[in-house]
This record gives structure tokens, sequence and C-alpha cells, in this order.
């Protein structure tokens, strides 16, 4: 699949531009400087406002593909059910700190609130959807993504 | 009327979210068949008779919304269903979604059918997997059909729904941002005037609607708006979905008829406190809601401007004794911060270095200074932001303060 196939599918309406970069962010795990351009060309729109949309929201990344994310909710709900716990032993994990953005293989990040409160604290990684995380999972989760790495 | 009356759950865990016909054994989709032989401004008196408020947090009257976007002529209108939903703590238009989609579509046949839309949108949650694929199978359903496309139901009006999933924006939920991240732009707030129901998206009459506002139509329809009206008590009509979380025994959602108090739901609905641990206070609407003490669990969350509790989006998260505040309030200027669109600077600066002095407080090295900076910031954000956000970030805050739940801070 290339961007341009992918684009090839989508008429060319504002309505669709965000459709065709998520979709584009999904076969190739982010939105580069040559994706923006494509994108830019076939929507007719400048570069620098296909970039300004794309760079808006959380689920687009534009600053290059992770080989794993780990989404951490700290909503109020999930705060209030000790994420902060849970949080301190993702970091200790990766040897890394939350939101910091220097590593480029691991991104741990802050997330609002999944909509899924009641089964808080919830974890996310790699899209997949962890509920009730105890700081004691936290291992045994991360630990069946980094061992086949 | 009886006290359980069910006006958006009726059908939970009885229909299958994933086949029409489903519904349709239920009594979905009767109603939409004598609405399509009525007058739309007929359907919009019922409505407004119901005396439905919006749920989408503002309360906005449905009624008057439909009239004023009925009233404008233009060859071209919009249905929108916010189902953007990202307040934390709110989970109750995924559940509406997951549990009975037709149920919503229904309802948007018959608003933009009311107000003249040839074209409808569900704008979903990016996080919402399983409610993303219902709806979808759901409007590819109603198609096949014929309850959406050219002449639904043989009747001679024509509609399509589009579904647009969001991208991880709390703001998109605001319905000018939201209409901006359709047209694929940024999702920041438009400045108002002029008013969606007039030019909204793509320039064009517009009415944005919350997806629990939406899915409480085809029940209003059925029954009469002036049945709707009497359910409810102290000034409030309707049922409401209440999400309910914190120190609890069963969190969950709940619906209830307006007018329900707090002490009624947490222990009536909610199963009561958990064993051994003791409210502090509760907070209501999300980290944009105001904090009621104990003392004030007989106040029922109302849309009534001069009521002591506002429903907000009907969260309701009760909070232990033991919470540490300086997390919590960590926790909600992180939101905020993370959230604000960044597009005016008192929202986009003051979120941001609330956060830090809030850092700085959980740490123990909270000077003088950002006491009184504390004070001014929260005064700024409720004051001088551009949109809602702003003035959102500072409700919970000020009531800390006024509260006297952090000695610091006094
Ligand atoms: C910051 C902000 C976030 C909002 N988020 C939502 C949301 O997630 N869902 C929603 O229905 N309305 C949300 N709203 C309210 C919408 O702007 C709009 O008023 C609502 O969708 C109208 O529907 P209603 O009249 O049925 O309540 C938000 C408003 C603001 C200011
Ligand atoms: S108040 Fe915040 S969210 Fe609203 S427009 Fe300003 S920066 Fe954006
Ligand atoms: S607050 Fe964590 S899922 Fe809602």
């Amino acid at each position: 699949m290339t961007i341009q196939n992918i684009l090839t599918k989508y008429q060319v309406r504002q309505e669709n531009l965000l459709r065709a970069i998520k979709e584009i962010q999904k076969e190739f795990g982010s939105i580069d400087k040559t994706a923006i351009d494509e994108i830019a060309r076939y929507f007719k729109m400048k570069p620098a406002a296909v970039f300004s949309a794309a760079s808006f929201y959380d689920q687009i990344s534009t600053k290059g593909k992770f080989n794993m994310v780990v989404k951490i909710c700290d909503g109020a709900n999930c705060n209030t059910k000790k994420s902060t716990r849970v949080i301190e032993e993702i970091e200790r994990f990766f040897g890394q700190k939350i939101d910091d953005s220097f590593n480029f293989k691991v991104k741990i990040q802050r997330e609002s609130c999944f909509g899924f409160c009641a089964q808080g604290p919830i974890m996310v990684v790699n899209d997949v959807m962890y509920e009730k995380v105890t700081p004691e999972r936290v291992d045994d989760i991360l630990r069946g993504y980094t061992d086949f790495q | 009327m009886e006290e359980n009356q069910k006006v958006l759950t009726k059908r939970w865990r009885k229909v299958d979210p994933r086949e029409l016909t489903s519904y349709r054994k239920l009594g979905g989709y009767e109603v939409l068949q004598r609405v399509l032989q009525m007058k739309p401004r007929l359907i919009i008196e019922e409505i407004v008779k119901s005396g439905l408020q919006g749920r989408g947090g503002g309360g906005f009257p449905t009624g008057k919304k439909w009239e004023s976007a009925a009233s404008f002529e233009s060859d071209e209108k919009y249905f929108i269903c916010n189902l953007d939903e990202s307040e934390p703590g709110t989970y109750k238009d995924r559940l509406l979604a997951e549990n009975d989609p037709h149920q919503l579509i229904e309802g948007i046949i018959i608003g933009s059918y009311a107000v003249g839309a040839k074209k409808a949108y569900i704008y979903v949650n990016g996080n919402f997997h399983l409610a993303h694929f219902l709806l979808e199978r759901a409007v590819n359903q109603a198609y096949e059909h014929h309850f959406l496309g050219q002449g639904l139901m043989g009747s001679d009006y024509s509609l399509d729904i589009e579904i647009f999933v969001g991208a991880g924006a709390y703001i998109c939920g605001e319905e000018t941002a939201l209409i901006n991240s359709i047209e694929g732009k940024r999702g920041e707030p438009r400045k108002r005037p002029p008013y969606t129901s007039e030019c909204g998206l793509f320039n064009k009459p517009t009415v944005v609607n919350n997806a629990e506002t939406i899915a409480s139509i085809p029940w209003i329809m059925e029954h009469g708006g002036t049945k709707y009206a009497q359910i409810g008590s102290n000034g409030d009509v309707g049922t409401k979905i209440f999400c309910i979380d914190g120190i609890v025994k069963n969190p969950g959602a709940y619906e209830v008829p307006m007018g329900t108090d707090i002490n009624d739901l947490i222990f009536k609905y909610a199963g009561g406190i958990e064993s051994g641990d003791e409210p502090w206070f509760a907070q209501i609407g999300g980290s944009a809601g105001q904090l009621v003490p104990p003392n004030s669990f007989a106040d029922s969350p109302s849309y009534s401007r001069d009521a002591n509790v506002s429903v907000g989006s009907g969260a309701l998260l009760v909070i232990s004794k033991n919470q540490d505040i300086k997390e919590l309030m960590l926790s909600w200027m992180n939101f905020f911060q993370r959230e604000s669109c960044g597009q005016c600077v008192p929202c986009r600066e003051g979120t941001f270095r609330l956060k830090m002095i809030l850092e700085r407080l959980k740490n123990g090295n909270f000077s003088k200074e950002d006491k009184d900076d504390f004070h001014k910031l929260i005064w700024t954000l409720d004051n001088t932001t551009f949109c809602a956000l702003g003035k959102f970030s500072a409700i919970a805050l000020k009531d800390v303060v006024k509260y006297g739940f952090c000695k610091e801070l006094e």
C-alpha cells in the first residue's frame, strides 16, 4: 500500500482529510514530511495547512514512529484509583519519565479519559486496553511486549 | 408516573445492538413512520412541549434550538450527533451507542426531518471502537431497510448519515470546534455569533445535539411531549443517565428521573459508600464540574441557572476522606493543560502555569508568590478566555478554595 493508493480511496472533500490522514498513519505509523506533501497535493491544500491540522490531534503523530506506545489514563476517576502509582511503576520499568520525548523507541503518555472509568485505572499498550491496572500488574503486562523485541 | 420510568435504557440488554431486526421487534422505527407524515413544525412543537434540555452539559432547550435552525431558509442544512464525549468520568453516550445504536439513528432521522437537514453526521470519539463499529453497522442496515437514503420509508424525504471519527481532542466536543474538525481544520472553537443554527457546518444552518438528547427523541414522539414533561421533579424534566464512580459500592451508569438528589444517586442507585470509607465531597459534571460537600447531598443536580448544583455532563465522582487533594488538583489541571487548544493566551498559558504551580504544591516547594499567582490565574481563566474550556478549568479549583479543602491555598 502506498500513500497514493490510500489517498485515491477518498474523494477530494474537506471532511475526508482527517480520515485519509488517519489511514495513512495506521499504515505507516506516523505522518512524515513526504506524507504531508502528498496529502497536500491530493487535497489541493498548502502543506502548512495539512501539517497544522494533523499536528493538532493527539491520535496523530507527526513526530515519527515508536515501537511501543504506552498510554495511561490520568483522568480524575483513574487518578482517585491510584493511577499515579501505576505511572511510577511504568517509569521504573522503562527507566524513562512519562511524556519524555527523547526516546524514539518507547513513548509513555498521559491520557485524558478513555471513557471506561468504572474499570480504571486504564492502560493502553499499542491499542490494547488493560483494565483495573495495579502497580503490581505493570511488570507482567509490559514484559509481554518487550520480551518479543 | 411510575418511579422507574426508562426512556433511554429501556431496551438495554434486551435488544441485540448488532441487528436492526431485533430493534424492530421491540417496537423500534414504529414512531418514525408516523413522524414522517407529520408537518416538521408539529414535531418541533412536541419537543418544545416536552421541555427537553440538551444533555451535552449546557441544558439548552432542544425545541428552541430546532426552531431556530428550521427558521433559516437554505438548500443545505446539517444535523450533527455529538458523540465525542470526553469529559473525565462520563461515558453515557458510549453506552447508548453500544447498547442501542438504532435508537440514536431513529432520533437523528426525526431531528433531521424536523429541521430540514438532508445530511447528518455522527461525530464519534476516536477511543470508542466498539461504539463506532456498531454505529457503522447500524447505519448500513438502516440503508438496507430504507430507513435512510432516497425517499426513505416510502416518503419523499431523503437523508444520508455519515460517521466521522475524532482523533483525541476534548475540545472537539465543543460544537464549533467539532465543526472545524469535520471540515478538516484544527479543532479550535469559532467566534460566535454567527451561531451554529444559522451558520454552522460548511457555513450552513446546523443543529448539534448531544447523543443522549437525541436518544430521548423517539420516546418523546411515541408518548408525547406532555408525558415526558411529567417525568422528573424540582423543575427539571425527563430522565438522565448518571455515571457514578469513586468510593461507591456499585460504580456504573444509571438512568434516573431528573430531580433525583445526590443522596439517592449514591445510596439508592450506586449501592452506598464502600464499607470503611467516608465521603469528603462529590464532584458533579466531570473535571469541569463543581464540588459538593456531604451536607449538600440532599440537593439535586439541575439545569436551572440558579440551582445549587448543576448537572454538567452527568458524572458523579464521590471522593474519599483519604484522597490526596493536591494530587487530584494536579490531575484536573494536567487534563485542562493537555486539552487546551492553545488558540488564546489566557487559557494556553494559564493552564500551563497553574499546572507548574500545582506540581510545586504537591512536591512541597510552593511559595508565597505561587499562592498569589494561583489566585490571579484562577480569576483570569474564569473571566477572560475565548471559549468555555478556560472557565471550566477554574471551577473545581475555586471550590477547593471556597470549602477550604487545601490549607496552603488559604
Ligand atoms: C470544552 C467543551 C467540551 C464539550 N464537550 C462536549 C461533548 O463531549 N459532548 C457534547 O455533547 N457536548 C459537549 N460540549 C457542548 C457542545 O458545545 C454543545 O453545546 C452540545 O453538543 C449541544 O448539544 P445539546 O444541546 O443536546 O446539549 C462541550 C462544550 C465545551 C465548551
Ligand atoms: S479557552 Fe482554551 S480551549 Fe478555548 S479557545 Fe482558548 S485556548 Fe482554546
Ligand atoms: S478517567 Fe480514566 S478512563 Fe475515565
